[in-house]
């Protein structure tokens, strides 16, 4: 499986890599629509992974609606997944002409990077605290 | 919830005044692959030793499928439904590796033919020599290929990888795995390879001094643990009171680094009342987590 | 396969001790047929040929009994550790079907190297036309066996908690000490085991020497469950 590079001791869990990782290849067409995945078995074996840590990638994404799990026949990527990379191909032009703004202020690349992580961050802890209100 | 397959409560061992075990609760959930991590000397091998039935604990109980491994008879039950390797790796020298197949065969009815065959070939062990003739690789490869084959419900694993090169542990990781996907197997493994753990546990548990400091699923282990750098405005001259959470905290300047094992909001809002700081989130490894609860005791 | 497993690991030793029994009697054997000059001298020395068997014999079967229950591998230094690899301990098997097996085994490997013993005495015994019947020398190895099983088991307890070279030791002056005791005069002769190995052996009197053959197999037992306790509550 060519498809995914993993790096089990990077801190970040292993099934969150691969669903980050399906979803780059949905996102730049490596996998399309209908395309088969391979089984938790033949993954687990490929990559030499806990075969749970595929479950739960496969559990997620199908909770997220990019793949489908049929019965007996396997993973698939799902139809709906067109219509998610119409939003991908808008949010990328929202990006591209941001960094044109940021590179003409004279950012460097890791400048730009911290930027965005740092907002994303964040938006992160607003996120956790307004629920903290309403949970 | 199934039943947990191996469960430890209060497990207290000594030697000659030494306490290996001061206390341990483990818990194994079935079909895990379940990584033991700890120093040396940590009390890995102890607590393997009694659940094997090698070992009698001064306290506490422990038990696998259910049943008590202080009970000799049940011991005998429990260890034919086990695939273990010890950590000496110690088999038969005068035996050749077909014979010693042949001999553990007999002892197990769920033997796995196939298995064997499959492994003797992947593993490259020639079947007729003799076992002192073997390497230290291919004597830990031998063994594993003993407990994987007598089709077992648990495999008890003593640093499995010790003395395997990088090829070998990835051939050695690959099996486990793909056993524990085929079969169901759950796997209780005990390393100080960190990268190993990483990479098939589902489970963790850190042992330091004979008790668990830290356990659970590694996947919620590395949610809950953050990596904070914040960067102050200003040099504070008073030290800061983290809240509760913030269990390694290094300040060098106007620059404050922590470890934080829970609560990381409360955490992170607290850094951001300061005057002027930013704070940045970084995932924590377990090797982090690991060095940290070692250097702390 | 544990039989076999442990006629794998003793079937060196055991062909060294059948070659040292060879050559030790082969020896004793040269001289009558050297030096046949005085007829009862020599018939004494012949008698006595018996009780010096006695006596070696079960100070080679303490020794051998000791060996024989430890596995080869422990040839590498381990503290404390007699006779199990963490590998046999980690199959299912109970620790007295372990402890049995090897007792077991070694005693009938005993008894066969034992056999050596009648061969000579028989080849003795016609060249000086003393006379013995095939029945004779039969008893005369099943004595020998049954007398020297305490011996045996004497050995096989020592080594559950001793390594090998004390083990050694122990059975030893364990056997010479008893060699001593029983030769005391306030004891009866019939209890006298060596004895019942030598001039009171079946080679003599033609009959068993009941009295020694019982209190050998009590002692045997009462040896062999000592050795089972050590080994059920041992820590590996």
């Amino acid at each position: 499986m060519i498809l995914f590079r993993l790096n089990p001791s990077s801190g970040v869990p292993i099934y969150l890599q691969l669903m980050e990782q399906i979803k780059h290849a949905v996102e730049t067409g490596a996998l399309r629509a209908g395309d088969q995945l391979p089984t938790i078995r033949k993954l687990s074996e490929d990559l030499v992974l806990n075969p749970n840590t595929v479950v739960r990638a496969y559990r997620e994404l199908q909770h997220e609606g990019i793949i489908e799990l049929r019965h007996g026949s396997g993973a698939f990527i799902s139809e709906s997944v067109a219509g998610h990379t119409r939003v991908t191909r808008k949010a990328r032009t929202i990006v591209q002409s941001a960094l044109e703004r940021l590179m003409s202020l004279s950012l460097t690349e890791d400048e730009a990077r911290r930027l965005f992580e740092n907002e994303l961050a964040q938006l992160r802890t607003e996120t956790n605290s307004e629920g903290g209100k309403n949970g | 919830m199934a039943d947990p397959v191996i469960e430890t409560q209060e497990l207290h061992k000594s030697f000659k005044g030494n306490e290996a075990l001061s206390g341990l609760n483990l818990n194994v959930p079935a079909g895990s692959i379940f990584g033991f991590l700890g120093r040396n000397g940590a009390g890995k091998t102890t607590t393997i030793k009694l659940l094997m039935g090698f070992l009698k604990p001064d306290g506490g109980n422990a038990r696998v499928f259910g049943l008590a491994a202080t009970d000799a008879a049940a011991s005998v039950e429990i260890r034919r439904r086990v695939g273990f390797v010890s950590e000496e790796k110690d088999l038969y020298p005068y035996m050749t590796v077909e014979q010693i197949i042949r001999f553990t065969q007999s002892f197990f009815p769920k033997w796995r033919d196939d298995l064997d065959r499959r492994y003797l070939k992947l593993f490259d062990l020639p079947e007729s020599r003799k076992i002192s003739d073997l390497s230290k690789g291919m004597r830990s490869k031998l063994m594993l290929l003993l407990a994987i084959s007598h089709g077992a419900e648990l495999l008890i694993l003593d640093e499995p990888a010790e003395g395997l090169d990088p090829v070998a542990v990835e051939d050695a990781l690959r099996e486990l795995v793909a056993l524990a996907a085929a079969e169901g197997t759950t796997i209780f493994f005990s390393s100080h390879h960190l990268e190993e753990v990483e990479q098939i546990a589902d489970h963790v548990c850190i042992i330091d001094h004979g008790a668990a400091i830290v356990t659970g699923s590694l996947d919620d282990l590395k949610a809950q643990y953050q990596r904070l750098r914040i960067v102050l405005g200003e040099d504070l001259r008073a030290p800061i009171h983290w809240v509760d959470g913030a269990d390694q905290v290094r300040q060098e300047g106007r620059t404050v680094d922590i470890l934080a094992s829970r609560n990381v909001d409360a955490i992170v809002n607290q850094a951001r009342s300061l005057p002027g700081a930013s704070v940045e989130r970084f995932p924590v490894t377990l090797k982090e987590i690991f060095l940290e609860h070692a250097r702390r005791n | 396969m544990l039989w076999y497993k442990g006629w794998l690991e003793t079937r060196y030793r055991i062909l060294f001790f059948l070659l040292c029994a060879v050559w030790g009697l082969g020896s004793v054997a040269s001289t009558p047929y050297a030096a046949n000059r005085a007829r009862p001298a020599l018939l004494a020395f012949v008698a006595g040929i018996p009780g010096l068997i006695a006596l070696c014999y079960p100070l080679i079967l303490t020794v051998l009994a000791g060996s024989g229950i430890k596995t080869e591998s422990d040839l590498q230094p381990r503290k404390g550790l007699h006779g199990s690899s963490y590998f046999t301990l980690s199959l299912p098997v109970s620790r007295f079907r372990l402890l049995a097996t090897r007792a077991g085994l070694g005693m009938l490997e005993a008894a066969g190297v034992l056999a050596i013993a009648p061969c000579y005495i028989w080849t003795f015994f016609s060249a000086l036309r003393m006379h013995l019947t095939g029945s004779d020398l039969f008893a005369y190895w099943v004595t020998l066996s049954i007398c020297a099983s305490a011996f045996y088991s004497l050995g096989v307890f020592l080594s559950t908690f001793l390594d090998d070279i004390w083990q050694y030791l122990t059975s030893v002056l364990g056997v010479v000490f008893f060699w001593w005791l029983l030769s005391r005069p306030f004891l009866p002769t019939s209890v006298n085991i060596f004895r019942a190995m030598g001039e009171s052996s079946p080679l003599f009197t033609h009959t068993f020497p009941w009295a020694s053959m019982g209190i050998s197999l009590g002692t045997a037992a009462i040896l062999f469950l000592a050795a089972l306790k050590v080994v059920q509550t041992r820590e590996y």
